[in-house]
């Protein structure tokens, strides 16, 4: 558990900015002051200033908001859901199991990415419609992961050894299912962090995503794109946060993975 | 009578794993179960405990017919089981003491865990370790004290010494006798080392290829077997152990 304290910390701190971010903006991320535009990095503005002479430090924390905590809930979102279906196809089998398995093989005959961007343009721009178009597919890697580990689970003795104690199905989910699934579920989801992060920006990026003036990574690097060679602190202040950001993220799976499953860890 | 097998028949697609086995278990009674590996022992124990359905025969626990009885807990309320892995028949995210309990919380049973502990010769302060953190002897125990809590009428015992060592093994069926005969519970003993049968077995039946090949008193079955196949799988096991003594 030691080696995970300097991931937990950094990974702490990246959450408390997102969540507090209003308050920590030296700035209004909003505020524009044309007089100002296209500003290099310097004492009063520290990333510098967009087009519109926003500052990008400012907005740069307040994106944090926008990508972080969006990326948080649609992962507890896919997560939740496709571990409660899995579950549930693994340990009833039957006629459901193969219903919902074949329609989770349809959507994962689909790259992600590309049906994502798919499913955006049908729908429109905005944060909420990227993640929708994320979840859409997202939700069957957990189903799968959730599947595979009761269908071991369930031959377990401690499964009859809990029947035979007088436990029913839903004693048996949440006291046997879940509780044993749940580390594997838990390294998943925070592997997946990292790509979640990257998708969502991507997305806006490609104005599928977050609508301007948000403050949004993806949004700000799409933003900053033509300026690439007279202003690239506008496209590289949230490309870097992107960066440290998914790194911090991969870095605390992998230490989670060896916690929770020291075999798998290499 | 606890319990009464009546012809029970199984077959996994063409091959008959089951072929009409009948045989009886009354109250105090301990009866072995033994044979081959692939003779159909744990399929017989699947069946009678209601992990597995019977393509024919009929089941009795206490008089009622079980063969197809929905309502499990009502079953589980008289037959309990104990497994060969001890560690594994144990949830490894919840206490010792929170696995004996859930019987007793689920069936609604007036017992405590930590006389449960002391009654299988346990300490008490068992009950709040997991079960990766105790021996496997220790962890066998704990699921004998899990199995009587209820108080039920048939015990279970499916290869239940086969993954201790010999030293533990004594230990486990000496406290099994002593709780069979104290308690009058109904025991099937289902192992494949002969040796320790007599130990703890009144009768024995032999299973071979799905049949019932020699059954009755033990000393009668193992001294004087009616079975050709009886008498080469005892030879066979004396031939093994050099001469070891059932």
């Amino acid at each position: 558990m030691k080696k995970l304290i300097p991931y937990l910390t950094l990974a702490g701190i990246l959450i408390f900015v997102a969540i507090f971010a209003e308050h920590l903006t030296p700035q209004d991320p909003y505020a524009q002051d044309l007089s100002n535009a296209l500003q290099p990095p310097n004492s009063e503005h520290f990333l510098g200033t967009d087009r519109y002479g926003r500052d990008v430090f400012s907005r740069v924390i307040l994106g944090s908001q926008t990508t972080l905590i969006s990326a948080l809930i649609l992962l507890f979102s896919i997560s939740s859901f496709g571990s409660l279906i899995g579950a549930i196809c693994g340990y009833h089998g039957g006629k459901l199991d193969t219903i919902l398995m074949r329609i989770s093989d349809v959507f994962l005959a689909f790259p992600q990415m590309v049906f994502a961007i798919a499913v955006a343009g049908i729908l429109g721009g905005g944060l909420l419609n990227a993640a929708m178009a994320l979840a859409i597919i997202g939700w069957t890697k957990y189903a799968r992961i959730a599947r595979g580990l009761v269908l071991t689970i369930r031959e377990m003795p401690y499964m009859n050894a809990a029947r035979m104690s007088g436990t029913g199905s839903i004693g048996i989910l949440r006291d046997y299912i879940f509780p044993n699934i749940l580390g594997t579920i838990l390294v998943t989801a925070a592997l997946d962090l990292g790509t979640i992060i990257m998708e969502l920006a991507g997305l806006s990026f490609l104005g599928l995503g977050a609508m301007p003036p948000t403050a949004e990574w993806g949004a700000m690097m799409n933003n900053g794109r033509s300026m690439l060679q007279t202003a690239p602190w506008m496209i590289l202040s949230p490309g870097i946060a992107i960066f440290i950001s998914v790194s911090i993220f991969n870095l605390l799976g992998d230490k989670l993975r060896d916690v929770f499953d020291p075999k798998e860890g290499i | 009578m606890i319990l009464r097998v009546e012809n029970i028949r199984k077959r996994f697609g063409e091959k008959i794993v089951l072929d009409g086995i009948s045989f009886n278990c009354d109250a105090g009674e301990c009866l072995g179960i033994v044979g081959r590996s692939g003779c159909g022992k744990s399929t017989l124990v699947k069946i009678i405990s209601r992990f597995l359905e019977p393509d024919d025969g009929s089941i009795f626990l206490d008089d009622r017919d079980i063969t197809h009885e929905k309502n499990l807990k009502s079953i589980y309320r008289k037959l309990q089981m104990i497994f060969q892995t001890p560690e594994t028949s144990f949830n490894p995210r919840k206490t010792i003491g929170w696995s004996i309990s859930e019987p007793i919380r689920n069936f609604g049973i007036d017992a405590q865990v930590k006389d449960l502990l002391e009654e299988v010769g346990l300490d008490p302060i068992l009950a709040n370790r997991y079960p990766h953190e105790i021996s496997g002897g220790q962890c066998q125990r704990a699921a004998i004290a899990r199995a009587i809590s209820i108080s039920p009428k048939i015990l279970i015992c499916d290869e239940a010494t086969s993954a201790l060592d010999v030293t533990i093994q004594a230990q486990i069926v000496e406290l099994l006798r002593n709780l069979i005969h104290r308690k009058r519970i109904a025991c099937l003993f289902v192992t494949h080392d002969l040796a320790i049968l007599p130990r703890i077995a009144n009768r024995i039946i032999v299973l071979d290829a799905g049949k019932i090949i020699d059954q009755g008193e033990i000393r009668n079955v193992l001294d004087q077997p009616k079975s050709r196949l009886t008498q080469k799988f005892i030879e066979d096991y004396k031939i093994f152990f050099e001469g070891k003594q059932i």
